[in-house]
């Protein structure tokens, strides 16, 4: 079959990549999409035969994947994100809008065949919330009003321009700020190669394959208190040295790129505006266990950041940076990104894998973990973005220096990003250890509308909401650990007193149901459960016996599935109904008593 | 009880209908009266039914509650589902077969115990569970498993001197 050369093109470049075939999958998917706007019989046949693949190995990993469709859609896709951050801005509302405004409901295509919608998770435009991304462009900060012009010029053939770069990235620094990984965000072209060079870029690339051993690296790494930006916290020394020093397999690093946590949107700025910074960490980390491979696993909404991403690559392979014998040290380090295709669960450190070989994106058991069988059952070393892009800092400017921006045992700084009911959401790098009550009053500018706070959501949907009683406390994974819940991945999630929890839980549990990949029982028919025991209880027909039956439903799920999304989902539904279970006795009386200002206004 | 009666045979053949549809109904009534499928009752049935010992055979090889072998008086199982597996049933599993001297899941010398692990019993917020014969055992541990045992070890067929911990080691599995 003849395919347009760019596609052509594309595949051949895929099929480079990566020492398994099957591998190149999803991208072959995603661009075959971008190309033909869905995917037909022909071209699954056509990828099939390609990757030495069958038809259906082709179509059940196709249909996993929620950007992927085998029908077409409209020649504007326009997805509505109602997630929590969206939600609490009015997401919901643009939703019901939009719809209006269409004429056509969820996954359905006006007639002309130029608009379709759909109503999709967390985009991670949570400091620019309401958005919505028509094809792969974001429009942020929406209201029904700027929805309008959008869809207006659209129409008209014309493509209105996106939002330059996430909204609430670059913003006046607040004094308490310590613009660490942040530091070149607002530096007009911080992208390019020569830029990042002026501004202290690939030095400590330079200093780790001059100066240090693998050995120091990771010793350094270790002193540093570096813990895992994606949400776990696990110390990223630790980790790098769990990798086996004689094992004759080929070693891995990838980057965790897949951000979709909801609430949280700092890997998108730190590749947007630093892609650099983000590739010389993962070149340190690979110099550090004897990797000379590395993966950079972008979520497949993220399209321009690939492209970024990309472009960065090619300049640093240019540079000398990335390839053979890099700055003369005789080592060797490949690195190309890789797109997944929608889904959220591939976030996770073992599905990703499995994604990334081309496969569904399913949780593997642990042990063994990925550091000794991971990738193509090699060993693997897998970090967060910002985990990664916060090397390069640790081994310039030296363990120490990073360890005492922090708390004990809590190295560095952090990415936080507000996002909800505040005057000034947005992506603020503060210290490790940072007073979260500060951190919403002084550097986010306080509650929206002089409100009341009511509760926060300290790290992503996943972790516990606090009471607002409990927000005195200094955001570090060992004090939110001791609180009842945890750092997470730095989503800052602030609602005000005229929230509705009962509401609130309602759509953290409709993401899980959407998510739960369904390999684990528990997850997969707990999560749908609550969900429906949670929309008829904020419909108005809850029952008392209900209240304990979500809490039960949650607690039989927590603990029992492979991968940490069934835990995720059960802890903040149980946190919610055990800190506000008077909102869910307010609501048995038939109908919901919080009047929640959730109309649009954007920021 | 597991010799094989034709006698009780007939009598439990004359309460179905000589049709197809009785087929698996029957299955199950013999593999309950005698613990497993004898080749004699299938041949029997499928005279019977008139229907070819090969349809018997394919339905009786089908389903995994039937055995073409004898089972000991109790079947254990000894759930790998999703959750059980997340919370440890393969330790729970390696002590039981440890401790009834089976290499590989199946029955014991003494035809008392047939260990079978099977997939998910439905009951995951219980996890790890084992069933035997018709009762669940929640939450168990590899620290439970003799008590339990022991439990269901016919009093004749205890080694000597094991009998009257029984109830003791129960309580303490249970408080």
């Amino acid at each position: 079959m003849t395919l347009p050369p760019r596609l052509e093109n594309k595949f051949s470049e895929l099929l480079k990549r990566y020492p398994v075939k099957r591998s190149a999958l999803v991208p072959m998917l995603l661009y075959t999409q971008d190309v033909f706007g869905y995917i037909g019989d022909e071209m699954v046949a056509e990828i099939a035969r390609r990757l030495d693949l069958n038809t259906l190995q082709v179509t059940e990993t196709l249909v996993y994947y929620s950007m992927l469709r085998r029908e077409p859609a409209g020649r504007c896709h326009v997805q509505v994100c109602t997630n929590i951050a969206c939600k609490l801005r009015g997401g919901e509302k643009l939703w019901e809008h939009a719809q209006k405004r269409l004429g056509v409901g969820h996954k359905q295509t006006s007639a002309d065949g130029v608009f379709s919608l759909e109503e999709v998770e967390c985009i991670g435009a949570c400091t620019g919330a309401p958005a919505v991304q028509v094809n792969y462009d974001f429009h942020e900060n929406l209201t029904p009003e700027k929805l309008d012009k959008i869809l207006d010029e659209f129409q008209a053939g014309r493509k209105p321009s996106p939002a330059p770069y996430i909204i609430g990235s670059i913003h006046e620094r607040h004094p308490a700020e310590a613009p660490v990984i942040s530091r070149r965000f607002g530096i007009p072209n911080s992208r390019k190669i020569d830029v990042y060079r002026k501004h202290e870029g690939y030095q400590a690339l330079e200093k780790a394959l001059n100066e240090m051993t693998p050995e120091s690296i990771i010793e350094e790494v270790k002193k540093s208190n570096l813990r895992g930006r994606g949400g776990a916290g696990f110390p990223a020394g630790m980790k790098w040295s769990f990798v086996p020093k004689d094992s004759p397999k080929p070693k891995y690093i990838i980057a965790n790129a897949d951000e979709s946590e909801p609430g949280t949107c700092k890997d998108r700025p730190l590749m947007e505006f630093d892609p650099h910074q983000l590739i010389e960490g993962m070149v340190i980390a690979g110099r550090s266990v004897n990797s000379y491979q590395g993966y950079i696993y972008v979520r497949g909404e993220y399209r321009y950041v690939l492209d970024i991403m990309d472009e960065a690559i090619r300049e640093a392979y240019e540079h000398g940076f990335l390839g053979k014998n890099i700055l003369g040290s005789g080592f060797n380090f490949d690195l190309c990104t890789h797109t997944g295709a929608g889904a959220y669960e591939c976030g996770e450190e073992s599905a990703l894998m499995e994604s990334l070989e081309g496969k569904r994106g399913y949780p593997r058991i642990r042990p063994p973990f990925p550091a000794v069988v991971g990738l193509y059952g090699c060993p693997t070393v897998i970090n967060n973005v910002e985990t990664l892009s916060s090397v390069p800092s640790v081994i310039l400017k030296g363990a120490e220096w990073y360890a005492n921006l922090g708390p004990a045992r809590n190295g560095g700084t952090r990415l936080f990003c507000i996002s909800g009911h505040v005057n000034k959401p947005g992506i603020y790098e503060l210290p490790m250890g940072f007073n979260l009550l500060r951190m919403i009053n002084e550097v986010a500018g306080g509650v929206r509308g002089g409100k009341k706070l009511k509760a926060v959501v300290p790290g992503g949907s996943s972790t516990p909401a606090l009471k607002a009683e409990e927000c005195d406390i200094p955001m570090d994974f060992d004090s939110l650990a001791k609180a009842g819940s945890m750092l997470g991945s730095g989503g800052v999630v602030v609602l005000d007193e005229d929230t509705c929890m009962v509401d609130f839980a309602r759509r953290i549990m409709k993401f899980y149901a959407h998510e739960s990949c369904g390999w684990c029982i528990p997850c997969r028919e707990g999560t749908s459960w609550i969900k429906k025991i949670l929309d008829r209880f904020h419909a108005g027909g809850g029952r008392a016996e209900d209240i304990p039956l979500i809490d039960e439903a949650a607690k039989n799920m927590f603990g029992r599935t492979f991968c940490p999304l069934g835990d995720a989902a059960a802890m903040p539904t149980m946190a919610i109904v055990k800190k506000w279970r008077h909102e869910f006795e307010e609501h048995l009386n038939g109908r919901c008593p919080y009047k929640p200002l959730d109309v649009p206004v954007g920021v | 009880m597991t010799d094989f009666e034709p006698v009780q045979l007939e009598a439990l053949l004359a309460d179905f209908e000589e049709t197809r549809e009785s087929l698996i109904p029957l299955l199950q009534e013999v593999q309950t009266q005698y613990c497993y499928l004898p080749e004699f009752a299938l041949r029997r049935i499928a005279s019977k039914l008139s229907v070819s010992l090969t349809d018997v055979y394919q339905v009786a090889t089908f389903y995994s509650c039937f055995s073409l072998v004898p089972v000991g008086k109790h079947v254990v199982q000894v759930c790998l589902g999703t959750a059980c597996h997340v919370r440890g049933a393969p330790r729970v599993l390696d002590r039981m077969l440890r401790d009834l001297k089976l290499g590989t899941p199946g029955t014991t010398q003494d035809m008392q115990f047939t260990v079978r692990s099977v997939r998910c019993v439905g009951c995951c917020g219980l996890a790890p569970v084992v069933r035997v014969d018709n009762n669940t055992h929640p939450n168990m541990t590899q620290a439970k498993v003799r008590g339990m045992l022991k439990k269901y070890r016919s009093k004749e067929d205890r080694p000597a001197g094991e009998a009257d911990e029984v109830d003791d080691a129960e309580a303490r599995v249970h408080s």
